[in-house]
């Protein structure tokens, strides 16, 4: 199976052949959008990020087999320009119904559990880092890039991934503990509800 | 947290580590991955086909007015074509210098006062006629095309996020309003698309601006 790379270097001849890229990043961009902006937002971002992409596609780093980064950088700096409604969607996280997660969902219960009980306090956290910070927490923890693939979404260096993570991790930590939704005590311990 | 401790990291790091694993599976917690239903796949895909389908496409009124001036008698051209080579030959100066212009050619020739962001050129087409003495709606093309280079090029530093080109845009684009062409030639629907250009990089609308250059560039 051919490359991203090698699909987008076809796209310059045969411009149709960016269809494929669509086709294989469509719902990842979709979905890191919806989480972040709501699905109205995700519907407009997400098909300019490809227009974009196309648009783009004669500058794209070859050596970089995969576009996935290079697609969730411009889907992340389209959403910059709609910050309202991400904001928005934090509210509407904050308000959810807590008692949606029981402790009999399966594995990931846990996390969500104390998810649910920490919401506002995660939300309060998000919404207070700074954007470029924000931006660095949320390809790692919604579309799931590491730190070389952040660098390469956000087009700075490693080190600034590292330094911004860093940061907002230390500051969501302190609002959580704060908020008395985590405590730190022993080895092993790990976040438990307040 | 085993890989971490056969790292030997120190007990501190292991509990500040489990603590970031925790609050990382929290933030992944929230919300949901929401999978785009089929009708919003192909709204979208059909977006990027017809962006794909118009690449290389020349654009509305843009491309009218360049396919104006294609539609002139071939006839009627290549005269007009002689007579100019006709007259800049005869006009030709010791130095070899180009040939003479009319007045209204040097006239039009000074309202086409239009830079290009770095890299860009003008197309011959565009170029080649900007100084001849049938330049009148030539001159304004060129104008247009840099209008659509700078607006091109603002969007772009804009996804990229690069304050530097960012300004040099927006600096050009400041400047769109006062350039000559404008000031004398310009059709109330290229005001006001122009205007729109401007209102949409003033409350940085990269999504707006993006349409304004669908609607009124040529790629």
């Amino acid at each position: 199976m051919s490359s991203d790379a090698e699909i987008i270097a076809a796209s310059t001849a045969d411009s149709r052949a960016f269809e494929a890229i669509f086709d294989r990043h469509y719902a990842t961009i979709y979905s890191y959008l919806a989480r972040r902006g709501g699905v109205d937002l995700a519907e407009h971002l997400a098909a300019e990020t490809f227009v974009v992409a196309f648009a783009g596609r004669r500058r794209y780093d070859s050596d970089r087999p995969d576009a996935r980064p290079w697609l969730l950088g411009i889907a992340t700096n389209l959403l910059r320009h709609h910050r309202r409604s991400e904001e928005r969607r934090l509210r509407a996280y904050a308000r959810l119904d807590q008692t949606d997660s029981s402790p009999s969902e399966a594995d990931a219960a846990d996390a969500r559990v104390d998810a649910s009980r920490a919401v506002p306090a995660l939300v309060q956290g998000l919404a207070a880092l700074p954007a470029t910070d924000r931006d660095a927490l949320l390809l790692l923890a919604w579309a799931d890039l590491t730190y070389q693939e952040i660098a390469q979404a956000l087009r700075v260096p490693i080190g600034t991934v590292r330094s911004r993570l860093h940061r907002a991790r230390r500051r969501m930590r302190e609002l959580l503990r704060a908020s008395g939704q985590y405590r730190a005590e022993t080895e092993g311990d790990r976040a438990v509800s307040g | 947290v085993n890989c971490f401790a056969r790292a030997g990291n120190t007990e501190q790091r292991r509990k500040e580590i489990v603590l970031s694993v925790d609050e990382l599976q929290m933030l992944r917690a929230i919300g949901d991955r929401t999978v785009p239903s089929r009708a919003r796949t192909e709204s979208a895909r059909g977006v990027l086909l017809a962006a794909i389908a118009a690449e290389g496409r020349p654009r509305r009124w843009l491309a009218s007015l360049l396919r104006l001036r294609r539609s002139q008698a071939t006839a009627f051209a290549m005269a007009a074509a002689l007579v100019v080579v006709a007259i800049g030959i005869a006009n030709l100066d010791d130095r070899g210098r180009p040939p003479a212009q009319t007045d209204e050619a040097r006239r039009l020739a000074a309202l086409a006062v239009a830079s290009l962001p770095p890299g860009r050129s003008f197309p011959p087409a565009l170029a080649d006629n900007r100084l001849t003495p049938a330049a009148g709606d030539r001159a304004e093309a060129v104008q247009v095309f840099a209008v659509c280079a700078w607006t091109n090029e603002w969007r772009d530093a804009a996804i990229v996020n690069d304050p530097s080109r960012l300004s040099a845009a927006n600096h050009a684009l400041a400047t769109v309003r006062s350039w000559p062409i404008f000031q004398e030639s310009t059709s109330d629907t290229t005001r006001r698309w122009i205007d729109r250009i401007l209102a949409a990089t003033t409350r940085e609308d990269v999504s707006a601006v993006s349409r304004e250059v669908e609607d009124g560039c040529a790629s």
